[in-house]
C-alpha cells in the first residue's frame, strides 16, 4: 500500500542536461510570468471585467506538466490557469484577446479569464468552479480509452479543490476504469484566503490520492526538472494504460486570490521566504551553477519573451469587440 | 369629432360581406355618398357610399377580411366639428369627459371580448357582462353584436327580477339566448296574424305509401311527409311573391323586398333548442332531391354540424310539430320573413262530402301566420287556399322539376 | 406511415431507442448506477450490457456529480453518452456538472466546444415514493438556458423523441416518467424520430386548450373525455419539450379557443405553467377570453401515503375544475 505514495526527489547526476530542453523550460516560464504581469497591469488599468486570479509563482508547475504532453492531449484546467494555457500552447495573442473582452479571443470573448478553451490545443475548460473540472478530465480519459486513442487527460486544480466531492468522486472513476488521467494538484498552501492546513487534516495531499489506490506522488512544484520527471512517469503511466496517477506539486502562490487580496491572512515575511524559492529564479539559479545556459542566453530569451508579450497585447488592444448578435450564438 | 364608417345591411338577407377594395386611402377628403368601398356579399359586388364627411383617418378592416353587418370598418374624423369645439375656448371637454369617467365604474372586459368589441363596433357600456365579477366576455359581445343586427328589444328584465320564485336556476345556452332574442323581436316587432285551414292529405298518404319503398330501394332516400309539405309550399310561394319577401324597416324609408328565391325553413327540434336549416330553391327540387337535402340537414342539425350557410337565407319556414302527436298550433313569424306554417297532426276525421256522405280522411290542420306590415288577410288567405289545392291536387315533380 | 404496428410499453420502446441509436453510432455509451447486467431499476436497459459490451454500457459508482462531470468530458472529446439518472432527485447533487457545466460549456467556449450528451431520468409522483423520489423538477432545467428538456407521454413519443435526443449535439435532459413506464402504445416496427420543439395535439377541441406534458396528458385526455359528457370539447396539447418550447402551436390554439389551462404535476408556483401563461399574454392577449388557469401539485414536498399524495397531487378531477374555471361554469372566487 504504501508504495502507492512517494515523495520524489531528483537525482541530478540521472537527469538529461539537453540544452534545448532548458530553453524551452526558461521561455516557458518567462512567458507565464511576463503574461501574468502584463495581465495585472491591464486588470488595475480596468480594462478587465470580473477577477483576475494570478499564478504567479507556479509557473514551474505548469511547464513542467506540460512540456511531457502532446497537442492533442487533453487538460482541464482552473480560473487561474492561463500559465496552463500558455504551457499547452495557447498563443498570447489569443489569449489577452480573451480577457480583453474581444472577437479575437479563444471563445470570441464570451468566456473571459476565468474560461479558457481551446478545442485545437485540447484545452477543454477552465473552470469557475473549484473541483469541477475535474470530472471532465476524467471524462476524456473515458473517450480515449473507449476510442482506443494515445492520449492522455490532465486534470490541473489547487489544493482547495481536494475538499471537494466532484474531486473524490472524479478520482474513484478514474481508478476504477482505470482510465488514462494524470491529476495535478498544485498545492500552493492556500485555498481562496484559508490556509491549507486548516481546512484538512493530511499534511500531503497526495493522501487523498492513494484513498483511491491511485499511484501518488510528491513533487517540488517549484523546480520544473522535478515536476517534468514525475509527469513523465505518468503521462508514459496512462499511455500505457496502466491508469491514472496523482502528483502532488508543493508550491506557491505569490500573489493573492484575486488581484485586490488584502492578504490578511499570512505574513511578508512568508511571503518574501517562499519569494527566495520561486521556481524562475531557481531555475536560474540552475541554468547558471550547471553552466546549462549563460547569464545572456538567459537574458535575451527573456527579452524575447517580454517584447512577444508586449506585441501580443497590442495586438489584442485594437481588436475589434464581438457583435451584438454573438449574444445569441453557441448557446446550444 | 371621430365618426365610424360601418357596413351598412344592403339587402335583406346580407349578414355579412368582404371587402373587396378600399376606394379611399388615410388622409383622403370625402364627402356623403362618396363611394368608399366595394363589398362582395352573397348576391353581388356592392358599392359602398359614405353617410359622414370629413378625413378619413384610419382603416379598420383591410381588403379580403369578411365582416358581419354593423361592423366598424373605418374612422373619418370630421374637421368642421373638432374646429368648432377648439373655438370655444372657455369648453374644455378633455377636463370634463375625466370628471365623468372618474364617476363611472371601470368595465372589466376579456382581451378577445374587448377585441371583437372594437372589430363590430359594439359599445361595451351598454353591455351586461355574464364572466366573474361582472366580466364582459367573448360570448356577450358577440350576442350584443347580433342584437345590433336583429335590432332585437331590450327585455323587460325589471319584470323578471320581482320574481321571487323558488326552484333551480337554469343558465341560458348561447342557442337559448339566440331563440329568446329572435322571438322576443319577432313578437314585439312583428304585427301577426293567423289564418287556419284543414286539408284532406289522403292524395298524399297514398302516393307516398305507393312510392315510398321503391324510391327508397332506387334513390337511396325516404319520403317523408314533411318533403311534400316542402315542395307544395315552394310552387305555391312562386304564385305568392308577396309571402315570398321581408319587411325591411329602414330607417324611415320602409320597404318590402320580394325575394327572388325561394328558401325553404324548415324548424327541426334539437337538445333544448332548435335550428332552421335551409332548402335553398326548393322551387327548383324534385321530391327526391327535397328529401335527400332534408335528410341531409336534419341529420346534421341532431349532431350540430350545421354550417352558417345551411341555416342562412330562409324565405319561409315550415314547423311540423305532428310528430309530436300536437292537432294544430300557430307559429310565430321568423324574421324577416314574412310567413311561417305551422303543421299538426294526421288525424283521420270524418268529413262532409259534397254530397253529403260522411268519410274518413286523413287530415292536417295548418295554422300560417304572416307580418301583417307586408301582406293583409285576403292576401295570406289566398295563399293557404293555393297551398291547400296543391297539397291535394296530386301534382308533384317527384323525380324531376317541371321548369 | 406506420405499417407494422406493435403495441410495446413506454420501457420498452425507451430501450429500442438506446439500441438502434448504439447499433448506429459506436460513440453512443451510456453510464449509470446498476443499468449493466441488472438491466436498470426500471429495466430501460435490459438487454443492453449483453448486446454492446462493458465498454458501452457502463455502470458506475453512486457517484451522480462524478459520472456526469465524465459524461460531461466525454461528450467534449468524442462520445455521445447517454447517463441515466435513477431518479430526477437525484440529478440535485450533481447540479453543477448539469447547469455549471454542461449547459454553459459551448457558450462559454465561444462555440468551440459541445456537449452531445443525454441525461435520461424519471420523474414523478404516483407510486408512494416519498418527498425525495417523486419529484417534477422539468422547470428547473428548462430555466437554464443551454440545456433541452424533453418529457415524453407514451412510447412512440418516447422512442421518436430520444433517438432525436441522442442526434442533438447539445446536452438534453431526458425526462420519463415512473408511471409510464409499463404505459403501452403503438410503435411501428420502422425506424423513425420526432423532432424536439414540436407539440403534438393529442385531441382536438374548440372550447379550450389543455397545455401539458408527460404523464399529465394521460390525465388530460381523461378529464377531455368527461367534459366531452357535458358538451365541452377541450384540446389536449402535449408539448413533448419545454426547450426548445413550441409555443407557436398553443398560441394557434388559443386563437381558436380563448381559453387556457395549463397542467403540469410539478408543484404550481414558480412551474413551468406560469411561464406558458406569461408567454400567452405576452403574445396572444387578444385571443384569451379568460384568465389563463394553472393546475398544479400543491406546494408541498410530495408526501408518502398514497391519499395524501393522490391528493397533493393534480388529478383527472383538478384538470376538469381548471377547464369549468376557465369556461366561467365554475366562478372563481373573489
Amino acid at each position: 500500500m504504501q508504495e502507492l505514495l512517494q515523495t520524489y526527489h531528483l537525482n541530478e547526476n540521472n537527469f538529461n542536461w539537453d540544452k534545448n530542453w532548458f530553453i524551452q523550460a526558461w521561455r516557458i516560464m518567462n512567458t507565464i510570468r511576463v503574461f501574468e504581469e502584463k495581465s495585472i497591469q491591464i486588470y488595475k488599468k480596468g480594462l478587465m471585467g470580473g477577477s483576475l486570479h494570478s499564478s504567479i509563482g507556479q509557473e514551474a508547475v505548469a511547464a513542467g506538466v506540460c512540456m511531457n504532453l502532446k497537442k492533442d492531449d487533453y487538460i482541464s484546467i482552473t480560473y487561474r490557469g492561463r500559465g496552463q494555457a500558455l504551457a499547452k500552447g495557447a498563443d498570447p495573442f489569443q489569449l489577452f484577446s480573451e480577457i480583453l473582452g474581444k472577437k479575437t479571443g479563444y471563445c470570441k470573448g464570451k468566456g473571459g479569464p476565468m474560461h479558457i478553451t481551446s478545442q485545437e490545443l485540447g484545452i477543454l475548460v477552465a473552470n469557475g468552479i473549484v473541483g469541477a473540472g475535474i470530472p471532465i478530465a476524467v471524462g476524456a480519459g473515458l473517450s480515449i480509452k473507449t476510442l482506443k486513442k494515445n492520449q492522455v487527460s490532465v486534470a490541473f486544480f489547487g489544493d482547495g479543490a481536494t475538499n471537494q466531492g466532484a474531486f473524490h468522486e472524479a478520482l474513484n472513476l478514474a481508478a476504477i476504469y482505470k482510465l488514462p488521467v494524470v491529476f495535478v494538484c498544485e498545492n500552493n498552501l492556500y485555498s481562496e484566503m484559508t490556509p491549507i492546513k486548516n481546512a484538512v487534516l493530511n499534511e500531503h495531499l497526495a493522501e487523498r490520492g492513494l484513498a483511491y489506490r491511485i499511484p501518488s506522488i510528491i513533487v517540488n512544484g517549484n523546480d520544473v526538472r522535478a515536476v517534468y520527471e514525475v509527469a513523465k512517469q505518468a503521462v508514459e503511466r496512462a499511455r500505457s494504460g496502466e491508469g491514472p496517477t496523482f502528483i502532488e506539486a508543493k508550491t506557491y502562490r505569490l500573489l493573492g486570490h484575486m488581484i485586490g487580496d488584502a492578504e490578511t491572512y499570512r505574513t511578508k515575511e512568508e511571503v518574501e521566504e517562499w519569494r527566495q524559492k520561486e521556481p524562475i529564479r531557481y531555475f536560474r539559479d540552475v541554468c547558471l551553477k550547471q553552466n546549462v545556459l549563460n547569464e545572456k542566453e538567459l537574458d535575451e530569451i527573456q527579452q524575447q519573451v517580454i517584447q512577444e508579450i508586449d506585441i501580443a497585447y497590442e495586438r489584442a488592444m485594437k481588436s475589434e469587440e464581438p457583435e451584438m448578435e454573438e449574444i445569441f450564438n453557441d448557446v446550444y | 369629432m371621430r365618426q365610424e364608417i360601418v357596413l351598412p345591411k344592403l339587402d335583406s338577407s346580407m349578414e355579412e360581406a368582404r371587402i373587396v377594395s378600399w376606394e379611399v386611402k388615410i388622409g383622403d377628403t370625402i364627402k356623403i355618398d362618396d363611394p368608399i368601398l366595394i363589398v362582395e356579399t352573397e348576391k353581388s359586388s356592392l358599392e359602398v357610399e359614405s353617410e359622414v364627411e370629413g378625413t378619413l383617418e384610419e382603416i379598420v378592416v383591410d381588403e379580403g377580411e369578411t365582416v358581419p353587418v354593423g361592423t366598424v370598418l373605418a374612422y373619418v374624423s370630421s374637421g368642421k366639428h373638432s374646429t368648432e369645439q377648439k373655438g370655444s375656448s372657455d369648453h374644455n371637454p378633455v377636463k370634463e369627459e375625466n370628471i365623468s369617467l372618474g364617476k363611472t365604474e371601470r368595465i372589466r372586459v376579456s382581451p378577445a371580448a374587448r377585441r371583437l368589441a372594437k372589430q363590430r363596433g359594439v359599445d361595451l357600456t351598454k353591455i351586461k357582462g355574464s364572466g366573474p365579477r361582472g366580466r364582459v366576455i367573448l360570448k356577450d359581445v358577440a350576442e350584443a353584436a347580433a342584437n345590433v343586427v336583429n335590432q332585437s328589444v331590450k327585455t323587460e328584465n325589471k319584470v323578471i327580477a320581482s320574481i321571487h320564485a323558488k326552484g333551480k336556476r337554469v343558465n341560458l345556452t348561447s342557442m337559448r339566448k339566440t331563440i329568446a332574442q329572435r322571438m322576443t323581436a319577432s313578437f314585439m316587432n312583428v304585427p301577426q296574424f293567423q289564418i287556419k285551414k284543414r286539408v284532406d292529405v289522403s292524395s298524399i298518404v297514398q302516393l307516398r305509401q305507393a312510392v315510398v319503398s321503391s324510391i327508397e330501394h332506387s334513390a337511396g332516400v325516404r319520403l317523408s311527409f314533411n318533403d311534400f309539405l316542402i315542395q307544395a309550399v315552394a310552387l305555391t310561394l312562386k304564385k305568392f311573391p308577396r309571402v315570398n319577401a321581408s319587411f325591411i324597416d329602414s330607417e324611415g324609408d320602409p320597404y318590402i323586398l320580394e325575394h327572388e328565391d325561394i328558401n325553404i325553413g324548415l324548424a327541426v327540434a334539437i337538445d333544448d333548442g332548435l335550428v332552421v336549416p335551409v332548402i335553398h330553391q326548393a322551387d327548383q327540387l324534385s321530391l327526391i332531391e327535397i328529401a335527400e337535402k332534408r335528410t341531409e340537414l336534419v341529420e346534421k342539425a341532431r349532431k350540430g354540424l350545421l354550417k352558417p350557410e345551411e341555416m342562412r337565407g330562409g324565405t319561409f319556414t315550415i314547423s311540423n310539430l305532428g310528430s309530436v302527436g300536437v292537432d294544430e298550433f300557430v307559429a310565430i313569424v321568423n324574421p324577416p320573413e314574412t310567413g311561417i306554417l305551422a303543421v299538426g297532426n294526421i288525424i283521420e276525421q270524418p268529413v262532409l262530402t259534397n254530397r253529403h256522405e260522411t268519410l274518413i280522411k286523413p287530415m292536417i290542420t295548418l295554422n300560417a301566420s304572416f307580418d301583417h306590415r307586408t301582406i293583409d288577410g285576403a292576401y295570406g288567405g289566398r295563399f293557404l287556399a293555393q297551398l291547400c289545392d296543391q297539397l291535394q291536387s296530386g301534382q308533384w315533380n317527384i323525380f324531376s322539376t317541371v321548369k | 406511415m406506420m405499417s407494422t404496428n406493435r403495441i410495446i410499453s413506454y420501457a420498452q420502446a425507451i430501450n429500442e431507442a438506446l439500441k438502434e441509436e448504439m447499433a448506429l453510432d459506436d460513440r453512443v455509451i451510456l453510464l449509470g448506477e446498476d443499468i449493466g447486467s441488472y438491466g436498470g431499476v426500471f429495466k430501460v436497459t435490459k438487454g443492453l450490457f449483453d448486446e454492446f459490451g462493458k465498454e458501452r454500457v457502463i455502470d458506475t459508482p453512486i457517484s451522480e456529480t462524478g459520472f456526469i462531470g465524465a459524461g460531461v468530458g466525454a461528450a467534449m472529446t468524442g462520445l455521445k453518452p447517454v447517463i441515466e439518472i435513477m431518479w430526477i432527485d437525484f440529478s440535485l447533487v450533481a447540479m453543477d456538472q448539469i447547469i455549471n457545466q454542461a449547459a454553459k460549456m459551448a457558450y462559454m467556449s465561444g462555440g468551440q466546444t459541445s456537449v452531445p450528451m443525454v441525461i435520461r431520468t424519471q420523474g414523478g409522483g404516483g407510486r408512494g415514493n416519498g418527498a425525495q423520489h417523486s419529484q417534477s423538477l422539468e422547470t428547473l432545467f428548462a430555466h437554464i438556458p443551454g440545456l433541452k428538456v424533453v418529457a415524453p407521454s407514451t412510447p412512440y413519443d418516447a422512442k421518436g423523441l430520444l433517438k432525436s435526443s441522442i442526434r442533438e449535439g447539445s446536452p438534453v435532459i431526458f425526462i420519463e416518467h415512473k408511471m409510464l413506464y409499463s404505459q403501452k402504445g403503438e410503435v411501428p416496427e420502422e425506424e423513425y424520430t420526432i423532432p424536439l420543439g414540436k407539440a403534438d395535439i393529442k385531441r382536438s377541441g374548440k372550447d379550450v386548450t389543455i397545455v401539458t406534458l408527460s404523464r399529465m396528458v394521460q390525465f388530460s385526455l381523461e378529464a377531455a373525455k368527461e367534459l366531452e359528457k357535458e358538451g365541452i370539447d377541450a384540446e389536449v396539447i402535449d408539448l413533448r419539450t419545454l426547450v426548445p418550447l413550441d409555443i407557436e402551436t398553443v398560441k394557434e390554439s388559443v386563437k381558436k379557443t380563448n381559453r387556457v389551462v395549463v397542467v403540469h404535476e410539478a408543484t404550481r408556483s414558480y412551474g413551468w405553467g406560469a411561464e406558458i401563461a406569461a408567454r400567452i399574454q405576452e403574445e396572444a392577449f387578444d385571443d384569451l377570453d379568460a384568465p389563463v388557469q394553472r393546475v398544479g401539485a400543491e406546494d408541498v414536498p410530495v408526501p408518502y401515503n398514497l391519499n395524501l399524495e393522490k391528493e397533493m397531487l393534480p388529478q383527472t378531477k383538478d384538470i376538469i375544475q381548471g377547464v369549468k374555471k376557465s369556461l366561467y361554469l365554475q366562478m372563481e372566487t373573489v
